[in-house]
């Protein structure tokens, strides 16, 4: 029998706050490692913005069968649009980090800091409250209000590592915790420095 | 090698109706124009220019050059190109780089790898896409492509967005956000 699945909007002050600051004046880079999603293409569209959709998450299949660590580098760095010169203002990485093991974390935060520009931001909900998650990451998407949104299937799950801050300190080496947040749906917003 | 047809939004008023896609084709192409259909059984490699609406379902390899006009890239198109248009709609398979004056309409059955530049880009979910989107007005490649032709319409200002950054150099956002836990 088909699962229902149902959209879950949330809050997300760090991410309104850090998208709320750019602004029409300059040009802004954004990485998005989540697949491609019309709500947040219309969101940026307002700003003078050029946005770099990586689609991380269809490469894991793929991912977990490496593991050569040159060669989780080189796929992580393969979905990456060229940077043309421009390195990257802010990153959303959504959920993604949930699905990276602790060998893994530390070549995605060299890759990105070496797309970034120094003191760019970074993006990150991680689960800190569910024991388990959706066997792949949910597609979540800038919504109205200030929220983020993203369907809640319930259908297959897998543990969720919790992850604390002190963990991704050190698993995430070159980017600093600037500031986390615990949100109402059992995630905590991250924001990373590069 | 093409078939010229009214690109009305009747549905069942296209010629090649067999193919299950034309209502949709049709809508992207818009109404009441003339459009150039490239047919399914049709590749052509090489660099088509013109005047007129475009309809792609075969396949094509190289440039595509209608700067005043619509080109819809169908959901049995394979395209690998640099396509300049005046309004793109893509509901097939593309690799190269597109780039529109007015807009590009992403369908959920297109897949995508290439750069899109256009100062207005939709893109329903479910499409698949990696590459960059540049909805920058005054990038550079839209001004070498189009010269003065882009529509620079006021993008819509986020009125929660506070003024405190406006002129500055390019600066990291944390500097902008000026807190720090």
């Amino acid at each position: 029998m088909p699962q229902l699945s149902t959209a879950v909007e949330v809050g997300a002050p760090l991410l309104n706050e850090i998208i709320s600051r750019l602004d029409e004046e300059r040009r802004w880079v954004v990485l998005d490692l989540g697949p491609a999603r019309g709500a947040t293409i219309e969101r940026l569209g307002q700003l003078r913005c050029r946005l770099d959709i990586a689609d991380l998450p269809a490469r894991l299949p793929e991912l977990e069968k490496v593991e050569d660590p040159e060669q989780r580098v080189s796929l992580l760095g393969a979905d990456f649009p060229p940077a043309r010169g421009e390195p990257a203002d802010l990153v959303l990485c959504w959920t993604l980090i949930n699905y990276l093991d602790q060998q893994t974390l530390p070549l995605l935060a060299k890759s990105l800091a070496n797309r970034c520009r120094p003191n760019a931001s970074i993006h990150a909900l991680v689960e800190y409250q569910a024991t388990h998650m959706p066997v792949r990451p949910r597609p979540v998407t800038i919504a109205a209000g200030n929220q983020i949104s993203y369907p809640q299937d319930m259908a297959r799950q897998i543990q969720a590592p919790r992850y604390s801050p002190r963990e991704l300190g050190r698993l995430m080496p070159g980017l600093g915790i600037e500031r986390t947040m615990l949100l109402g749906n059992g995630m905590q917003e991250f924001l990373f420095r590069v | 090698m093409f078939k010229r047809e009214s690109t009305d939004n009747t549905p069942g008023r296209r010629e090649t109706a067999s193919q299950p896609d034309h209502a949709a084709s049709q809508r992207a192409a818009g109404a009441a124009a003339t459009s150039a259909v490239i047919g399914a059984s049709i590749e052509i490699d090489g660099n088509l220019r013109g005047e007129e609406d475009l309809i792609i379902e075969g396949k094509v390899n190289g440039t595509v050059e209608l700067k005043n006009n619509s080109v819809t890239i169908g959901t049995q198109g394979k395209v690998t190109a640099d396509i300049h248009a005046h309004t793109i709609f893509v509901e097939g398979r593309m690799e190269g780089s597109l780039v529109a004056a007015e807009r590009i309409v992403i369908r959920k059955s297109a897949d995508i790898k290439g750069a899109i530049t256009s100062p207005r880009v939709s893109l329903e979910d479910g499409a698949r896409f990696n590459g960059s989107i540049d909805m920058d007005p005054e990038t550079e490649a839209l001004k070498k492509a189009f010269g003065g032709q882009t529509r620079q319409t006021p993008k819509p200002v986020d009125s929660s967005r506070s003024d405190n950054s406006a002129g500055k150099p390019a600066a990291g956002l944390s500097e902008a956000m000026g807190s720090k836990s």
